[in-house]
């Protein structure tokens, strides 16, 4: 039998394991919002597996419109030598048993029998003041305690100076970021930070679900945040073998000295054009808040913003059911709006925005409880 | 115990720039050195004909940049009492510059060298890179691969004099003069010329805050750029002359900002760039912390929407140099609604920590 000699991609250190530079994400937006073919889909795990790619994420299961394609990628990844990401969303979490629960099923739902990293999703200052207290936490801190999981990590979705805190109680092994190119001036100080308690980071959305190709060509969006100084590594929804291939020869070929200036560069004139899209340029200062309903204005307007930007509501809608968002809603106080340094009418916007959510929420129809 | 924001304050070092960009040691640093901040920022005496930024060849930035090139005649912000000249283009267009200037660089702008010709008295040069990723970055071009220079028109409104549009200030709500003087005349502070908004902007583009009682520790002599003014760059920055005890703002405790800033202290002595000769504190965070730069130039790094204020001079030597970069085209400084004695009501307050 001749055995396939398996390339090696440029691998980085995160956490206890020495991980591809470039991820796989299963299980995102894309696929939630139904836009693969299965066997396309599955095609593309083989491929990354052959090229290379040993960070896997897991993404959001529990609403993928196609339960039979969770097992056909379990069958791949439990023939695999990789890192396997499993998110526990801590946006939707009450407790330290429902965090157990939300792990088991993905792990039934995949068919897996190992989680490599335990990734508490959406940490931003209120959720983790909520999860010290909840149990969600010291749940997370006993499963890799315990050997259930071998690393614990986060998706960190605020300002950089709440993730310093976060990061001095040592429980974390690594975080996880957004950074495309129209984060990298916000989020990249997020970067330095994990490094100063040298811990890698893995980012995410650099292709904005493909939408900022339409501005960008892949290699810059790539480049862009391969390069960036404290990256382990760039996850990627690839849904095809073809994309995989292309992004694999990205990572083998490209050079920082030649391609990281000239893809910031590029980066920077999408993001220009993307921004003009935008409703209001607002920069989720978050001095609108707090709101006294709870109602997480500034991060809905972004959303909406985000839908604006790229011309598919449908993701945002996805990430606004993911962020449970949906639960608060604006009583027109005007609080917020008094507040806004830029005078933006932040309330009316994001009520506008969170009616338009939940029709498209309705259209994808991931949410429906037969899925699950 | 330490104070929560004491990581926020950063000194300066005297040190060498980037491979190639300055001849000789400046203070500078990158995003970061300044936790992350999404720009970096340089500054050096100019007391002698030399050339920079860079030395030789030329530069490209994937960030878009302001050099500034800014008085020290503490008389007169508005001369700059030398000459120079700077290449701006592939085309290698030269521009003279006479006066207090500033140099929008847009992203992808092949730049530089700056040659500085003729130095009647020291001034100051200062560059801020913003909407990077913080760090510094180039791409250097060889002088070898430059064209010859030529004089051209192409790139001139780049280069714009270092003075206030007053448009900007009347219609900044935060910074407005006839609402600023209604705040004071409300708290019975009264003005010596009895003039408009001139009497805290003169005619000639400079704030004079101190005279008019904004604030005893506010500027002698300042300039405040926009980022209308600035090819609508994501920037808004200052530079101005300070020679008094006492605190900035008189008429207000706390404000915030949509977008984090840094708050720049420098010496105005080429004899001592290590020593800018006073003493400030500047109230940080929600519980109102009082953090102090010393004699040695530093930089306090705002995050936006973290409450700061009251700025005070605690002593005063010499005059200094106060810089504010923050990256916003506008400058919007709400107040914070505060309790009698200056603190911030609970109400105010998200639910958040480290803080």
């Amino acid at each position: 039998m001749i055995q396939k000699e398996k390339k090696i991609l440029v691998s980085r250190q995160y956490g206890n394991k020495q991980i591809s530079a470039i991820g796989l994400g299963l299980c995102g937006l894309r696929t939630l919002a139904g836009h693969f073919k299965k066997d396309e889909a599955v095609a593309a795990l083989g491929k990354a597996l052959e090229s290379g790619i040993n960070y896997i994420d897991l993404g959001f299961p529990e609403l993928c419109p196609d339960k039979a394609l969770l097992k056909a990628y379990g069958a791949l990844l439990n023939n695999a030598d990789v890192s396997i990401c499993v998110k526990a969303n801590v946006l939707k979490l009450t407790s330290g048993e429902e965090l157990t629960v939300q792990l088991r099923s993905c792990m039934e739902a995949y068919g897996i029998t190992k989680v490599t990293f335990l990734q508490l999703y959406g940490v931003n200052r209120t959720a983790w003041n909520r999860i010290r207290g909840n149990g969600v936490l010291q749940k997370a801190d006993e499963l890799k305690e315990t050997g259930a999981v071998e690393n614990l990590s986060m998706h960190y979705t605020d300002d950089r100076f709440y993730l310093k805190p976060i990061l001095q109680e040592g429980i974390f092994d690594g975080i996880s970021i957004e950074l495309s190119a129209i984060e990298l001036p916000r989020n990249s100080g997020s970067l330095k930070i994990a490094g100063d308690f040298h811990l890698g980071t893995v980012v995410t959305g650099a292709l904005k679900n493909g939408c900022i190709l339409s501005e960008l060509s892949l290699k810059d969006a790539i480049c862009a945040e391969f390069f960036a100084p404290g990256v382990s590594s760039v996850l990627l929804e690839l849904l095809t073998a073809e994309e995989v291939q292309k992004a694999v020869e990205i990572s083998e070929t490209s050079d920082r000295g030649k391609d990281y200036v000239r893809a910031q560069l590029a980066a920077k004139k999408a993001r220009d054009a993307f921004y003009k899209k935008r409703e209001i340029q607002c920069e989720v200062c978050r001095c609108c808040m707090p709101c006294p309903e709870g109602f997480n204005a500034p991060r809905i307007a972004e959303l909406y913003n985000e839908a604006l930007m790229f011309d598919a509501p449908e993701y945002s809608a996805l990430q606004f059911e993911i962020e449970n968002l949906a639960g608060k809603e604006c009583v027109h106080c005007g609080k917020c709006q008094s507040k806004c340094p830029r005078e933006f009418e932040i309330g009316t916007i994001a009520t506008k925005a969170a009616e338009l959510f939940r029709s498209q929420l309705k259209e994808v129809n991931c949410c429906d409880p037969r899925r699950v | 115990m330490a104070k929560k924001c004491s990581y926020l304050k950063k000194y300066f070092e005297l040190r060498e720039g980037p491979q190639g960009l300055y001849p000789e040691p400046l203070l500078w640093k990158e995003g970061p050195e300044m936790e992350g901040f999404a720009g970096n920022f340089f500054y050096t005496f100019v007391t002698k004909p030399t050339q920079f930024h860079p030395v030789e060849g030329a530069v490209i930035h994937p960030y878009n940049e302001v050099l500034v090139f800014a008085s020290l005649d503490l008389d007169d912000i508005l001369q700059l009492h030398g000459e120079l000249t700077i290449e701006l283009g592939e085309e290698r267009e030269v521009y003279t510059i006479t006066e207090p200037s500033f140099v929008c660089i847009p992203a992808g702008l092949q730049h530089g060298p700056v040659k500085v010709n003729n130095v009647e008295r020291p001034f100051v040069h200062f560059a801020m890179g913003i909407e990077g990723d913080g760090t510094y970055q180039a791409e250097c071009i060889a002088p070898a691969d430059l064209k010859d220079p030529v004089p051209g028109e192409k790139y001139a409104h780049l280069i714009k004099p270092l003075r206030t549009n007053m448009e900007n200030i009347l219609n900044d709500p935060d910074m407005n003069p006839e609402k600023l003087m209604a705040e004071m005349e409300e708290q019975g502070v009264t003005f010596g010329s009895g003039m408009g908004y001139e009497a805290l902007m003169d005619n000639k583009g400079v704030l004079r805050s101190a005279f008019v009682q904004m604030g005893p520790g506010n500027a002698d002599q300042m300039v405040w750029i926009f980022g209308n003014d600035m090819e609508d760059f994501n920037l808004n920055f200052s530079w101005g002359f300070y020679n008094s005890p006492g605190k900035w703002h008189r008429h207000g405790e706390v404000h915030v900002h949509p977008e984090e800033e840094i708050l720049i202290f420098v010496s105005l002595d080429p004899d001592k760039p290590l020593d800018f000769g006073a003493e400030v504190e500047l109230g940080m965070g929600w519980d109102d912390e009082r953090i102090v730069i010393s004699r040695t130039p530093g930089l306090y790094v705002c995050p936006k929407g973290l409450p700061h204020l009251p700025e005070i001079t605690r002593w005063v030597d010499r005059p200094f140099g106060f810089i504010v970069c923050n990256i916003d085209s506008g400058h919007a400084s709400p107040w914070v609604e505060t309790d009698e004695d200056g603190s911030i009501l609970d109400s105010e307050r998200e639910k958040d920590f480290g803080f």
